[in-house]
C-alpha cells in the first residue's frame, strides 16, 4: 500500500479501553486513497470501534488519527469521513429526498444545488422513483441505498460501512455485495468497511485488515491472507484449514486424493469417516492417525463413507505458518 | 361446539354489564342535564336548556372555569416542559442511572394526593408563599410530572442512538440535532403527554383544596355545590365536562392517526 502519497487515513499507536476491557489494543494502519479496506475479524475484536474512531464516534484512550492528513481529535474541524450505520439510521420521518438532502443542508449548501446533487445521487443508486417515500415504505435493500446516498451525495473522502448487509436476507447481501463494489469504484473514493464474514471480505476487498483481540493479526490483499497467512489465526479464520504437524496446514481444496496424487505427493492413508455433496464440490472428512483431515474434491466423487483412501498434497500447496510466539 | 356458543354469550354479556356500568352513569347525567326538573328522578318531564342558561349565568361558574383552564394551562406548559427536559436529559447524560431516577421521579405518583397537598402545604407555609393559583399550578405541575418523564422516557427507550449519531455525521450540531431528529420523533409522547397533563390538572380537588388561596376551580366549585345537593346544574357541568375531555382525546387521536397517514400516503 506504500507509494508517496499521503494516506487517506492513518492510525497510530491507538488504544481504546471501556473499564477494563482493551477493545482497541494499540493499533497501526494507513489506507492509501481509493481503496476498499476491509476491517475483519470475529465480535469482540475491535474492529466496529476502531471504525468508529476514524468516523470521530469515539475517542480513543492513545494514539493518533489522521483522515486526508488532519488529525479527527477536535470535533470544530470538517470532517472527511460519512458513517453507513449497520440499522442503517435512516430518519424515519423524512422522505428518502430529505434523508439524502440533510447532509448538504447542514453542510449550508445553496438550495438550488442541493436540488441537483440530490437528485443526480438518487439517479444514480435507482432511487428516482422512491424519492417521496418514507424509510418504512422500502425494502431493506432500498434503504441500504438510501443510506449509501445519505452518505455519499456530500462527497466524504472516506466511507466507512460498519456491515451494512448484516439485516439483509443471503439472495440480496450477494447482489449488494456486487453492487457496493461497482460503487466504490464508480465513485472512487475510500471505503472501509467492517465485517465478520470472511467470504464477504474476500470478495469486495483491496485489502483485508485481519483483528484479533484488538490487535491487526495481518494486512494483506485477499490473496496474500488466504495464500501466506501470517499465522494460525488468519489460516484459521479465512477459509477452512488442516493443521498438521509443525507449523504445516494445508487448505481442503489442496488436499488431493486415490491416484490423482502425483509422485512425491502422497502423505498417508485413511478412512472416510463423513462424505457430504455440496453440488459444485464434495467435502470428505478422512479419519487419519486419531486427527480429521478436511479435502475439498470439486463435482461429485465415487467413494463411499467408510472407505480406505490414500491422501497428499504437494510441497507447494502446503501453509508453513510461524511458531506461535513469533508475530 | 354449543359449549363453545354459549360461553361466547356468556362474554357478550359481561362485556355488555361492564359497559353499562362504566357508561350508564355518565349517560343518566347527560339526560337529567336536559330534564325540565329540579330533581334528578325518573320520569324525564320535559327537554330544557335550562340548566345550562343558569350555568352560563352563574357568576361563581364561570370564574372557577376561567380559573381551571388557567391552571391546566400553565400545568400542561410546566410539566411537559420540565418532564419533556428531565426525560431527555436522563436519557442522553446519565444513562447509568436511568432506572434509578425513573422510579425516583415515578414516586409522586404513588404518593396519595393527601400526603402531597399536606406537605405542598407545609413546604408553601416553610418558604413563605401565599396561597394563589400559582401555588395550586405548581402542585398540579408536580402531581403531572412524572407522567410526562415517563411517557418521554419510555418513548427515548426505542428510540435508535445511531439515529442522533447519523445526523453528527452529516454535520448537524447538537440544538440541531434536537429540533430536526430528536424533537420530531418525541412528538406524539409529548402531546400524549400534554393531554394527560391537562386532564390531571382539570379534575384535580385534593392537591388544589391544599395549595389553593380564595380562587375555586371548576371540581372545587362542584364539590361545594354538592353540599346542597345533586342539582341539575351539577348534571351540567360534568355534562360538558365529558364532552370537552372526550374532544380533546379526539383531537389527539385524529392528529396523531393524520401524521402516520400523511406519511404513508406521501409515499405513494
Amino acid at each position: 500500500m506504500g507509494g508517496t502519497e499521503q494516506p487517506d487515513v492513518r492510525l497510530r499507536g491507538v488504544v481504546k479501553r471501556f473499564g477494563a476491557f482493551e477493545a482497541v489494543a494499540g493499533i497501526d494502519l494507513d489506507v492509501a486513497p481509493g481503496q476498499f479496506v476491509t476491517l475483519l475479524g470475529p465480535s469482540g475484536c475491535g474492529k466496529t470501534t476502531t471504525l468508529r474512531i476514524i468516523g470521530g464516534f469515539e475517542q480513543p484512550d492513545a494514539g493518533e488519527v489522521f483522515v486526508a492528513g488532519v488529525p479527527v481529535d477536535s470535533e470544530t474541524t470538517k470532517r472527511h469521513t460519512r458513517m453507513v450505520f449497520q440499522s442503517y439510521a435512516l430518519f424515519p420521518h423524512m422522505t428518502v429526498r430529505q434523508n439524502v438532502a440533510f447532509g448538504l443542508r447542514m453542510d449550508k449548501v445553496p438550495k438550488g444545488e442541493i436540488g441537483a446533487r440530490v437528485e443526480a445521487m438518487l439517479a444514480n443508486l435507482g432511487l428516482s422513483d422512491q424519492a417521496e417515500k418514507y424509510p418504512r415504505q422500502l425494502s431493506g435493500g432500498q434503504q441500504q441505498r438510501v443510506a449509501l446516498a445519505r452518505a455519499l451525495v456530500t462527497q466524504p473522502r472516506v466511507l466507512l460501512l460498519d456491515e451494512p448487509l448484516g439485516a439483509l436476507d443471503l439472495k440480496m447481501r450477494k447482489r449488494m455485495q456486487g453492487e457496493l463494489k461497482a460503487l466504490q469504484r464508480n465513485v472512487g473514493i475510500t471505503f472501509i468497511y467492517v465485517t465478520h464474514d470472511q467470504e464477504e471480505a474476500m470478495n469486495l476487498s483491496d485489502v483485508i485488515v485481519v483483528m484479533e483481540k484488538g490487535r491487526i493479526a495481518q494486512v494483506g490483499t485477499p490473496e496474500d491472507v488466504y495464500r501466506r497467512p501470517a499465522n494460525a489465526y488468519v489460516a484459521d479464520f479465512v477459509g477452512e484449514t488442516n493443521f498438521l504437524a509443525g507449523n504445516l496446514a494445508v487448505r481442503p481444496e489442496n488436499v488431493l486424493i486415490g491416484d490423482v496424487i502425483p509422485s512425491g505427493a502422497a502423505r498417508g492413508k485413511g478412512m472416510v469417516r463423513a462424505k457430504s455433496f455440496l453440488g459444485a464440490s464434495t467435502r470428505l472428512e478422512i479419519e487419519t492417525e486419531g486427527t480429521t483431515l478436511v479435502a475439498t474434491l470439486p463435482g461429485a466423487v465415487s467413494i463411499a463413507t467408510g472407505d480406505p483412501i490414500a491422501f497428499g498434497w504437494r510441497d507447494e500447496d502446503a501453509l508453513h505458518l510461524p511458531t506461535k510466539d513469533s508475530k | 361446539m354449543k359449549a363453545h356458543s354459549s360461553s361466547t354469550i356468556l362474554l357478550g354479556l359481561w362485556t355488555a354489564f361492564v359497559l353499562l356500568f362504566l357508561f350508564a352513569p355518565l349517560f343518566l347525567v347527560a339526560v337529567f342535564s336536559f330534564n325540565d326538573s329540579s330533581i334528578s328522578v325518573f320520569p324525564i318531564r320535559a327537554f330544557t336548556l335550562r340548566w345550562y342558561e343558569s350555568l352560563a349565568a352563574n357568576e361563581a361558574f364561570r370564574t372557577a372555569l376561567a380559573n381551571s383552564l388557567i391552571v391546566a394551562g400553565a400545568t400542561v406548559v410546566f410539566a411537559t416542559l420540565l418532564g419533556m427536559a428531565a426525560g431527555v436529559g436522563v436519557h442522553r447524560y446519565v444513562p447509568r442511572l436511568r432506572t434509578a431516577l425513573r422510579s425516583g421521579a415515578s414516586l409522586p405518583m404513588m404518593v396519595p394526593h393527601l400526603i402531597l397537598g399536606i406537605a405542598l402545604l407545609g413546604f408553601y407555609n416553610l418558604v413563605a408563599i401565599d396561597l394563589s393559583l400559582t401555588t395550586v399550578i405548581m402542585g398540579h405541575s408536580v402531581v403531572a410530572f412524572p407522567y410526562v418523564f415517563l411517557i418521554v422516557s419510555a418513548r427515548l427507550v426505542g428510540f435508535d442512538p445511531s439515529l442522533e449519531e447519523a445526523a453528527r455525521d452529516l454535520g448537524a450540531s447538537t440544538a440541531r440535532i434536537f429540533w430536526e431528529i430528536t424533537l420530531p420523533l418525541l412528538a406524539p409522547a409529548i402531546l400524549t403527554a400534554a393531554l394527560i397533563s391537562f386532564t390531571l390538572s382539570f379534575d384535580e380537588v385534593v392537591v388544589t383544596f391544599f395549595t389553593t388561596g380564595t380562587d375555586n376551580t371548576l371540581p372545587m366549585v362542584i364539590w361545594s355545590m354538592l353540599r346542597v345537593g345533586i342539582t341539575p346544574e351539577i348534571n351540567a357541568i360534568a355534562t360538558l365536562t365529558v364532552v370537552v375531555s372526550c374532544a380533546m382525546a379526539g383531537v389527539a387521536e385524529v392528529i396523531i392517526r393524520r401524521s402516520r397517514l400523511t406519511a404513508a400516503k406521501k409515499g405513494e
